[in-house]
């Protein structure tokens, strides 16, 4: 891998900087420039914020366009280059890509930090990429324009050539005098009905090492002179090192605060088993003992009953009052267990800290957070600071968290000058997850006498992946953690009389972001007690919710298509039936309808009908990847997914007690991708909250009675980890 | 602490003198010795199946063999498909068919597609479903079976 690092940035003009030189024979053209605020009005950009691309063009005529955001199976790896080789002119096959370290200049301009999250890859840098594309291909028509003493508006871009009349000059003769020039402000646009690469299914770029075994993930990094790192981590939440045995010979040991960490010269392998044997002591917290599924379930209902304090993020109309005065009033119960991300490749970084300088090899979606952490260690300003991302084994969340960066970070400390690969185990990984937190859910609804929805009162019970990051905004009382209720409070339906409560719950089990965060369990709660008003209405479950959307017409044809799609008003056997859920979240609406057959005590999916509407598609094979992906682990999830505690210890260890599902058990997923023209929504995440209760709900039509708790079918929980 | 056993592995048709930990399992030899990092850890405990390799033809989990029982034997890995017929044909529909996401459990995927392949050239769907026991959390599954369908030639 070239190191984009080795090269100067040099500013030339007050707000326009470039980077260019000579790499392995390759001329390097890095864009960094204030846009002007016409055209940021226009990208949606704030004024004056910095674009940047880092376009590579190679002796060979490829061009090496780098991903500014991590690839954790997602796909933005490609298409964001997909999208500045459309504005670059150049051909697909002549692409290659490059992941970028950590540098400001790639920070997702949604989030102004470099982080990979909330299925914003393509939504946040779509804009900045295309006018940044627009710019290096302008340069290189300008270098040409100057090289043959011709205007700039005679010469053509096209498949890496510019071409005037009978002159022609590919990019690779033209990248070094483009490199000198000064980057346009007012780049043009290719016209969408000109795209040849945007909405087009175009082969990924990390496929091919992906299958070959060269695709470094963090856990394949190699350093010259490295060593080898295991943990042995606390074993209950909360605990703290007390006591640390006498490190093997030749290994050394460090105390990780939560953690010890045992270094070797040899393999992880030793390091592993070392750690293991490691006599330790523990520590428990006060929290330490409380932090246990029973125990929490019912403090989690006191709540629910006390509701103090309840925190209102919606209210509309008069929800409680319109379910008093209505022919029928339901009330029902629902709640979802802690999850593990369970990514296939656990926490592992690779850290080289020096008296002047840090390096850092992560498989993070979080490049921002691992150069504030190892600033903290290390006490070296950002500039001796250098982070690699490889790939990530999956992300789906967990890698946004920093802990395993930290204790990469630490230990290398530990031995300076001596590079450190820390590696967690199965283990490891399983019992200190940042959980998607557990949720308790009351909803009370009302039906008239023609079974239409009067209103809908939810409150959710839940810990708050916000307050344990910063309470001091909870301080005021009005405050809610959005990644509480949503899902309820962003329903695609317009309710008249509304109402979403939270309440917090302390306990003290480390929560995070899990694919979809909410919406995972917010969606679920809603669309079954949905299905559970339709059935006390006698309505249809389509028909009502169609009823419900209103001007929504973006759902409201989604929902259509799933319907049809699905052959919903055409019968099933018996033992079969369907179940649909619709949701809208990170900018996209979804709608599933899930087949299954069985009977009241078992159940099998034997098909998912998914239809997305993301507004438009830079890769619809992409789009359709994350659809399967998303279908396939929130089912997952539905049917056995759950990290129960005793005693403040984790129960679940490894994957011989959770079950991800096999290729045998993965249904047909079928799905249509509406191009409605909506601005661009995100695909990563919207798919996974509408199938668990697409399940259940056609789960109900075969006797299953309500089932109102997540899993459906609960693994047995070990006696102790 | 284990002894120090010295041993040759003949990987992907490579001799690789071998002195390490007599109980080190063949995943980290291959990893940490040999430095062939496309074989995976996933579980430890056989459970994931990333840590698949071809020993002497035969399908095995490496984070739980013996490294050192495999000295004298051909060990296949992910690296070393592309010299091999049916792995090869299966690399390229896997990138036909855009079967990875992450990719992190393909290594393993492919080579279990391999082995099932070498034995069932023309799988039917029972054949697929028993012998691709993979753990994917992406959720690749139905792609990997069109994926072995296309490098089968079978519909």
């Amino acid at each position: 891998m070239t190191s984009l690092e080795s090269i100067t940035e040099r500013q030339i003009s007050r707000k326009r900087f470039i980077t260019s030189g000579l790499v392995g024979g390759a001329f390097l053209l890095g864009l960094d420039f204030a846009v002007s605020p016409r055209k940021a009005a226009a990208a949606g950009l704030a004024a004056g914020g910095r674009v940047s691309v880092y376009v590579r063009i190679n002796p060979d005529e490829t061009v090496t366009i780098v991903a500014p955001n991590s690839e954790m199976g997602q796909g933005t790896s490609s298409a964001l280059p997909q999208i500045v080789a459309e504005e670059l002119m150049v051909d697909w096959s002549r692409v290659r890509m490059e992941l970028a370290g950590a540098s400001a200049a790639f920070a997702n301009p949604l989030f102004r930090a470099q982080v990979t999250g909330g299925s914003t890859g393509v939504r946040g840098y779509h804009n900045a990429l295309r006018v940044a594309g627009a710019a290096a291909r302008e340069m290189l028509v300008a270098a040409a324009a100057q090289r043959w003493s011709v205007s700039p508006s005679t010469c053509t871009a096209a498949n890496g050539v510019v071409t005037a009349g009978a002159l022609s000059a590919t990019y690779g003769e033209l990248a070094a005098a483009a490199a000198l020039l000064p980057p346009p402000t007012n780049p043009a646009l290719v016209e969408r009905s000109k795209f040849r690469l945007i909405g087009t299914a175009v082969p990924r770029l990390d496929i091919p090492e992906k299958v070959n075994g060269k695709a470094v993930y963090g856990i394949d990094v190699r350093v010259p002179g490295m060593a080898y790192a295991a943990v042995k981590m606390a074993p209950k939440v909360g605990q703290t090192v007390g006591t640390v045995g006498r490190a093997p010979s030749g290994m050394t040991v460090v105390n990780l605060g939560n953690a010890v960490a045992v270094v070797t010269p040899t393999t992880t392998w030793q390091a592993v088993k070392a750690a293991r044997s490691l006599p330790v002591t523990w520590v428990d917290a006060p929290t330490t003992a409380a932090t246990d599924t029973a125990l929490m379930a019912a403090n989690a209902a006191t709540l629910m009953e006390s509701g103090s304090p309840v925190r209102v993020a919606l209210t509309t109309g008069d929800a409680p009052g319109a379910i008093g005065a209505s022919a029928q009033k339901l009330t029902a119960t629902y709640s979802v267990p802690y999850l593990p991300h369970a990514t296939m490749e656990p926490m592992n970084a690779t850290a080289l800290v020096a008296a002047d300088r840090c390096e850092v090899w992560a498989p993070t979606q979080n490049q921002a957070g691992c150069v504030a952490t190892a600033m903290s260690v290390t006490g070296l300003p950002a500039d001796k600071v250098t982070v690699h991302t490889t790939f990530l084994g999956g992300g789906l969340g967990r890698k946004v968290e920093l802990d395993y960066v930290r204790q990469a970070l630490l230990t290398a400390k530990a031995v300076p000058g001596t590079p450190v690969k820390l590696t967690w185990s199965r283990e490891d990984d399983f019992t200190h997850d940042f959980y998607r937190p557990a949720a308790l859910c009351r909803l009370q609804g009302g039906v008239d006498a023609a079974g239409n929805v009067t209103g809908l009162v939810s409150r959710v019970v839940s810990p708050s992946i916000g307050y344990q990051r910063g309470p001091a905004r909870f301080a005021d009382p009005t405050a809610f953690d959005s990644s509480a209720v949503e899902g309820l409070n962003t329903l695609p339906y317009g309710l008249a009389n509304q109402r979403v409560e939270w309440v917090r719950d302390d306990a003290q089990v480390p929560v995070g972001y899990w694919r979809s965060v909410g919406n995972s369990h917010n969606v679920f709660f809603a669309e079954c007690f949905l299905d559970e008003l339709a059935a006390a209405g006698k309505r249809d479950p389509v028909e009502l919710r169609r009823s419900m959307l209103g001007s929504n017409l973006r759902a409201r044809t989604v929902l259509d298509t799933v319907a049809q799609k699905s052959g919903w008003s055409s019968p099933l056997g018996s033992g079969r039936a369907r179940g649909v859920a619709l949701c809208q979240c990170f900018g996209s609406i979804v709608g599933e309808v899930v087949e299954v057959s069985g009977s009241a005590s078992n159940v099998r999916v034997t098909k998912v009908t998914v239809v997305i509407d993301c507004g438009s598609t830079i890769n619809p094979d992409t789009v359709r990847a994350q659809v399967e992906s998303a279908v396939l682990q929130g089912l997952a999830a539905a049917l056995w997914g759950d990290m129960p505690f005793k005693a403040g210890q984790p129960l679940r260890t490894n994957f011989n007690q959770f079950r991800l599902g096999k290729l045998k058990e993965a249904p047909p997923i079928d799905i249509t991708i509406i191009e409605s023209g909506a601005p661009l929504g995100g695909v990563g995440e919207p798919a996974l909250p509408p199938v668990a209760p697409a399940l259940v709900n056609a789960w109900a039509k075969l006797g299953s009675g309500p089932r109102r708790t997540l899993p459906l079918f609960p693994q047995a929980v070990p006696a102790t980890a | 602490m284990s002894e120090n056993v010295s041993y040759t592995l003949n990987v992907n048709g490579q001799n690789h003198p071998v002195t390490a930990d007599s109980g080190l399992p063949l995943l980290w030899v291959l990893r940490d010795v040999v430095g062939l990092t496309g074989t995976k850890y996933g579980c430890g405990i056989t459970q994931c199946k990333a840590c698949s390799v071809l020993v002497d033809g035969v399908l095995e989990r490496s984070c739980d063999f013996d490294a050192k029982n495999a000295a004298g034997k051909k060990v296949v890995t992910v690296e070393g498909l592309e010299t091999d017929p049916v792995g090869s044909r299966l690399q390229k529909a896997w990138v036909d068919e855009q079967v990875p996401q992450c990719g992190y459990c393909q290594s393993g995927m492919l080579i279990a597609a391999t082995s099932l392949l070498k034995k069932f050239p023309r799988p039917s769907d029972e054949n697929i479903n028993e012998y691709m026991d993979n753990i994917c959390a992406c959720g690749t599954y139905n792609r990997v079976r069109k994926g072995i369908k296309r490098a089968a030639g079978v519909a």
